[in-house]
Order: structure tokens, then sequence, then C-alpha cells
């Protein structure tokens, strides 16, 4: 347990060191400008607009925080030979990886949180409710669904050998993770049972982004804020992280750097 | 040997309650979500609507979408053509965001009043009715743009006065109210109104038409008692 801690507090403090955090400006000055501009353009459905776009702000830049820990993790372990250091130590290969996983979890926490805070702050000086439940548990989807895609980001930092790869496949999956639930949906009422296997095998193998995605019905969440659709999203989001780390794990063991 | 059986007892489980939770969830989706939510065969026109569809921001495309709609109609060049396109923009927002109200509000309002477009105006409201049953409110906008169109003016008046009462209408109903009651009603009346409305209103621009309003009526000496007026507005 302490080493897996001893690696999250290096991991976050890398992150901050390679100024991982300077998304948060962006995010600062981006929301407060759009809700300036927003002001004069849209007048009465403002507040809407603001809501809308933060969130999709915050989703859309903790992605991009999300890559760019990944790729400067992966340059620095694979190029500046980091991990060499870090495999003589005495830890174990299994708890560096879940220390590194929550060491990312923990930075993109702080991400948004911050850019949640400040979004909260506008919103509430244009004159809004900013505790608005469906609001708050769009942002704590935001999150699971990042820490969702955090998991895969590990797996494919193993796996991958190269770091544009491994951006590709992660930049390929989230866009998969929000269309499965739309092709599920598609071929339903389709006849051919091959098109159909296809689509379940991707189904279930890539991650279900969508369900997470409350900030996209804002206007529309009938059923969706009820106690028995959270249980099950979030018994499949532990499910799935899981799983992902075992098999990150498990390669991760066997991986030779030497 | 045991160690190594109760690992993959353990992730045998994983998958099934990955795999299940994730069917229910997704049921519960399918059942509680609208279809329109979801990709068909016909169900988008534009390619970014899909892609947005498909990526998960549909609503901040709306958005963009509503953004061009107000840029459109602010531009005094399309005034010329009576904002021909104003309807398809419509459309094309209601598309991808059928729950976006305010497009259905503000929208049928421009269409029926000011460029007097009622069978346009009469289909958005009709398409906001198809998405948002519940919505009574559009049937209030209904009501207003038919009694408009076959000029029974007590009937719509009595209609948008409804609307008025209601927190979410779009400050344009105020000003329409405003310039109906200016044809009818007495000036110390109107102003009245216009008072109302500064007071209210949410709209900066409907502030600043009600303040000029009123210094106007004040300026042409045509109402009785001009310093308890100004005094309201201070």
């Amino acid at each position: 347990m302490k080493s897996v801690l001893a690696v999250i507090e290096y991991i976050v403090k890398q992150n901050i060191r390679n100024k991982m955090l300077n998304v948060l400006t962006i995010f600062s000055i981006f929301i407060i400008g759009f809700s300036l501009a927003i002001s004069e353009l849209a007048q009465e459905s403002e507040i809407r607009m603001l809501k809308d776009f933060g969130l999709f702000s915050i989703s859309l830049l903790s992605f991009i925080t999300l890559l760019l820990s990944v790729t400067i993790q992966m340059f620095e372990e694979t190029e500046l030979k980091t991990m060499h250091i870090i495999m003589v130590k005495p830890i174990k290969r299994s708890e560096y990886l879940i220390g590194k996983y929550f060491g990312i979890i923990t930075t993109l926490f702080i991400n948004i949180l911050f850019m949640f805070i400040v979004l909260m702050l506008v919103i509430n000086i244009r004159g809004s409710d900013p505790w608005e439940l469906k609001l708050l548990l769009s942002v704590f989807f935001i999150f699971i669904s990042i820490c969702i895609i955090s998991s895969v980001a590990v797996l494919f930092s193993v796996i991958a050998t190269s770091v544009p790869g491994c951006v590709l496949f992660l930049f390929f999956t989230y866009v998969l993770g929000h269309l499965t639930i739309h092709l599920k949906k598609l071929v339903a009422h389709s006849e051919n049972t091959v098109i159909k296997i296809i689509v379940d095998i991707i189904y279930y193998v890539v991650p279900n982004l969508e369900l997470f995605n409350l900030k996209n019905k804002l206007e529309t969440t009938y059923g969706l804020i009820e106690p028995s659709f959270f249980l099950f999203i979030i018994i499949y989001a532990i499910s799935y992280i899981s799983i992902i780390l075992l098999i990150s794990i498990k390669y991760f063991d066997k991986k030779e750097f030497f | 040997m045991i160690k190594k059986i109760l690992k993959f007892t353990f992730l045998f489980f994983l998958i099934i309650a990955c795999c299940i939770s994730n069917y229910i969830a997704t049921k519960d989706l399918f059942k509680n979500q609208p279809e329109w939510y979801f990709l068909r065969k016909h169900s988008f026109k534009k390619f970014n609507h899909i892609l947005s569809a498909a990526m998960g921001f549909r609503a901040v495309m709306a958005d963009f979408e509503y953004i061009y709609f107000l840029q459109y109609y602010g531009d005094p060049a399309n005034k010329r053509e009576r904002y021909i396109k104003l309807y398809s923009i419509f459309d094309s927002i209601t598309d991808i965001d059928p729950h976006f109200i305010f497009t259905y509000t503000f929208g049928s309002a421009i269409l029926a009043f000011d460029v007097k477009r009622y069978d346009e105006a009469i289909s958005l409201i009709k398409k906001g009715l198809k998405y948002n049953p519940t919505l009574w409110r559009l049937r209030l906008y209904l009501g207003a743009i038919v009694y408009k169109e076959l000029e029974d003016k007590e009937k719509y008046v009595s209609y948008l006065e409804e609307a008025l009462k209601y927190d979410d209408h779009p400050a344009m109903i105020e000003r329409i109210l405003g310039h109906i009651y200016e044809q009818y009603k007495t000036p110390d009346e109107v102003v009245a109104y216009w008072v109302k409305i500064y007071k209210i209103t949410k709209d900066k621009e409907t502030r600043q038409h009600a303040y000029k309003k009123i210094i106007h009526y004040i300026e042409s000496k045509k109402i009785k008692n001009p310093e308890s007026i100004l005094e309201q507005i201070k």
C-alpha cells in the first residue's frame, strides 16, 4: 500500500512538474470569455449555453489532459528510460501500474474539480443555481467516464510500442465508446446475424461511455436520475476498470525492459 | 494452483458483472430516452448532426446552430429577403435537440409576429408539441398565432398575456404585447405596462426598449403623472 501511495505521489508530482494543470488556466480563460461573449449573443438562452459549453469543455479538456499525461509518461518511461530506475526499486510491477493509474486519476480529479468550481462561479455570477442536481451529476459522470478511459489508457501504454500509436488507439476508443450504443440500437431490428454478433462484440469490449453522458441529456433526463440506473452504471464502471487493470497487470508482468 | 483458480473465478465474476450491468443500464437507456436520441437510418439531415450525436456533444452543436440563427437574425441584410432561411435554421436546431424549448417559443414568435409567416410558425410549434407533448405552454403560443392569423385581436392578446405570466417566456413577447397595447390602450395604461416590463424583464435590450418608450411618452406629454413614472424607474 505504501509503495502504491508513493507511486501515486510521484505521478501527481510529475504531472504538475510537466505543467499538466496549465489546461486549467486555458479552461478558466475560455469559460469566462465565453460567458461574456454569450451574454451579448444568446441573451435568454445564456444559462443553457453556459452549462452546455462548460460541461463540453470539462469533458474535452480532461480527455486532453489524460492524453498528455499518458503521452508524456510513456515518452519518459521508454525514451528517457525512467522505467529502468523504477524497476530496480523494491516495488512490484502491479503496484507500480495501480499507482500509475490512481496517480493519473488524482491529477484528473484535481483538474475536473477546479474546472467545475470555475464553471459554478460563472453560473452563479450569471444568476443561476450552480447546485443543480443534473449539473452536479453530469460532472460526476464525466469523471467516472474519464476513470474508465484512463484504465484503457494505462492498458494501451503497456501494450503499445510507440506514443503516437497509443494516442491514436485512445482517440478511437473514445469515439467508439460514444458510438457503440447507437450501433446497438441501429442493428437491434436487423436480421443479419453476423452484423449483430460483430456489434455485440464491439459493444461489450469497448467501454460504453454514452451511459455516462448526462451532459447531453440535461433537458431530457427521463428515468436517468434514478438510483437503480446509477447502481448499474457504477457497477459497470468498477468492473470494467478492474478487468482492464487486471489485463494490464498481467501484460506488464510479462513485459521485458532490459 | 488454487490461487490461479481463484484468480480466474474472480476475473470471470468481474466479466459477468460488467456484461450484465452494461446490458441492464443500456436497456434502461433505450427505455427512458426518446427514439430520436439514437442514430437511425434517416434520423439526421446533416453530417455534423450525426458526428455530434456519435461523439456525445449534441447539445453543444444545437447551441452553435442557435448562435448562427442569432447572427442571421441580427444581420440587417437578411431582413430584405424577410429572413427566408429562418424556418430551415429552426428546423435544423430542433432536429439535433428537439428539447431546445426556447427555439420553438422564440422562433415561432419571430415567424408569426415579425415576418408574418404563420404556416411556418404553426409548423414549428407543432414539431415542438410532437417532441414535448406535455409542454402546454407551446399550445398557448399556438393559440396566439392562430388567432393572430385570423385577426382576432382580443383572443391572441389574451394568449400573449397568459404567456407573459411564465418566467421563461421570450422577451420578444413583452415587446410585441407593448406594441399591440399602443394601438388601442390609453397612454397611461401603455406607460404602466412599459414600467412593469422595465422592472421585470431579464433581457437588457427589452429593458432599454421599455425605457425609451417611457421617456418618449413623458416627452410627448401624453401622460397625466410623469413624476411618479420617473420615480418608479429610478
